[in-house]
């Protein structure tokens, strides 16, 4: 009788690719905890256009090939300031480099447009071995959202890659595919995990200088505008990746009141006036998280009377770099 | 041969093991180290060897009062500049 795969027996090792596809050796320090995943292969089939003479389609052929990928998984630091938390690769790949270590204090990421855009390979693991084990090669950070005011905050990444290797396909996969892999590795036999979850509605949410308490919910988004190219000539797969238009934005809800800062930021969507707004997620060393975004315009806001409390309810407000030549719209300090 | 480490973090796994107590002591094979304690790129459990740790000069009080990291918040400016102390020691032997 065949193995099932029970969901829950799955971990996930991610590692920073120093070479864009090809796959770096997987050791227990890479494990990442995380609630959900996906890693999967993206084989297109282009049916020919010519007619046939009948209605019915004749078969294709084999077109490019790529991947995409997306984990979820708590908002956790490493637990120890000053050391980077498990989940770093993909903060690399999301911020553009590793971030500056003040040692035993803090990390801190900050925007930059490398070229190559980082990259990362991501490892599922399930049990029993048997069972098809798959890695993510060449992937690049799309999307980031990040949630406060849940039990336990979590956040999400996605987006796109080379390619998914499987050890079903092991055997026949390319070079490319294979990722610079002599055979697709066994689990690291004693996998290390770090830290403790951030609970969701601990931290400080400051806007335009004003700590607003009421503050009910807040998403994070960073779109990076980054992806594999899926347009190589000589290529099935991609041989690069590049980088669109980066946004930052936050959509957030707060209790209504007749709060100084509240109603600031209710005139400040009225006149578009720049704010800076700083989101600390969490209360506990080595787990805290402090978002920063300059030049926010807040969106205009609508109001919710479904809750006992009057709702006020902000749109995606964009975060800005504050000039043609900087990437201050967003950082991340992890303390 | 193994020796002893000493936890700097606030919960920690390798494999079955658990580390939830700032301080807590665990043994550690020498080949399991470079695998466990990772590098500066790749870090693992956040822990010192027990000499190292000892030499910061926890009082045996001090990692009664504060073994449980939620406990940090509200310790004494003398037990945090230790922990900081550990901290940086952590930091300068991943760097080695």
């Amino acid at each position: 009788m065949s193995n099932y795969a029970i969901s829950r027996q799955e971990r996930i090792y991610l590692l920073t690719e120093s070479t864009f596809g090809t796959i770096p050796a997987v050791g227990n320090t890479n494990a990442c905890r995380h609630i959900s995943s996906g890693l999967t292969a993206v084989v297109n089939n282009y049916p020919r256009p010519d007619k046939t003479g009948t209605r019915s389609q004749v078969i294709g052929v084999l077109g490019r090939k790529s991947a995409t990928w997306s984990l979820s998984q708590s908002l956790a630091g490493s637990g120890a300031p000053g050391t980077v938390p498990d989940c770093n690769p993909i903060l690399v790949a999301l911020f553009g480099g590793q971030p500056v270590t003040s040692a035993g204090v803090s990390n801190t990421y900050t925007l930059s447009d490398p070229s190559p855009i980082p990259s990362l390979s991501m490892y599922s693991f399930r049990t029993p071995s048997t069972i098809t084990q798959r890695v993510i090669l060449g992937g690049v950070v799309a999307e980031a959202t990040f949630q406060l005011g849940q039990n336990i905050s979590t956040w999400s990444a996605s987006g796109t890659g080379i390619w998914c290797l499987d050890t079903a396909n092991f055997g026949t996969a390319d070079a490319t595919q294979k990722g610079g892999l002599g055979s697709f590795p066994v689990e690291p036999g004693a996998p290390v995990t770090n830290g403790q979850p951030t609970v969701g509605f601990t931290g400080v949410a400051t806007f335009d200088g004003n700590v607003i308490a009421e503050i009910q919910t807040a998403t994070l988004r960073i779109r990076t505008g980054s992806a594999v190219a899926l347009d190589t000539f000589g290529s099935y797969y991609p041989v690069l990746a590049e980088g669109e238009v980066r946004t930052v934005g936050l959509a957030f809800s707060i209790y209504d009141s007749d709060g100084t800062g509240l109603q600031d930021l209710k005139q400040k969507a009225v006149t578009q006036t720049p704010i800076t707004v700083t989101l600390q997620m969490g209360t506990i060393a080595g787990s805290i998280w402090t978002w920063t975004l300059n030049n926010v315009q807040v969106a205009q806001p609508s109001y919710d009377d479904s809750k006992n409390r009057y709702m006020v309810v902000f749109p995606e407000s964009m975060a800005h770099a504050t000039s043609i030549t900087v990437r201050d719209e967003l950082s991340l300090v992890i303390s | 041969m193994s020796n002893t480490y000493r936890f700097v973090g606030s919960r920690s796994e390798i494999g079955d093991k658990k580390l939830t107590k700032f301080g807590q002591a665990f043994e550690l094979e020498d080949s399991q180290v470079p695998h466990v304690l990772g590098t500066s790129s790749a870090p693992g459990v956040p822990a010192l060897p027990s000499p190292e740790f000892d030499e910061i000069g926890f009082t045996e009080q001090e990692l009664s009062l504060y073994s449980d990291p939620y406990s940090h918040a509200q310790a004494n400016e003398a037990f945090q500049e230790k922990k900081l102390k550990a901290l940086r020691a952590l930091h300068e032997l991943r760097e080695r």
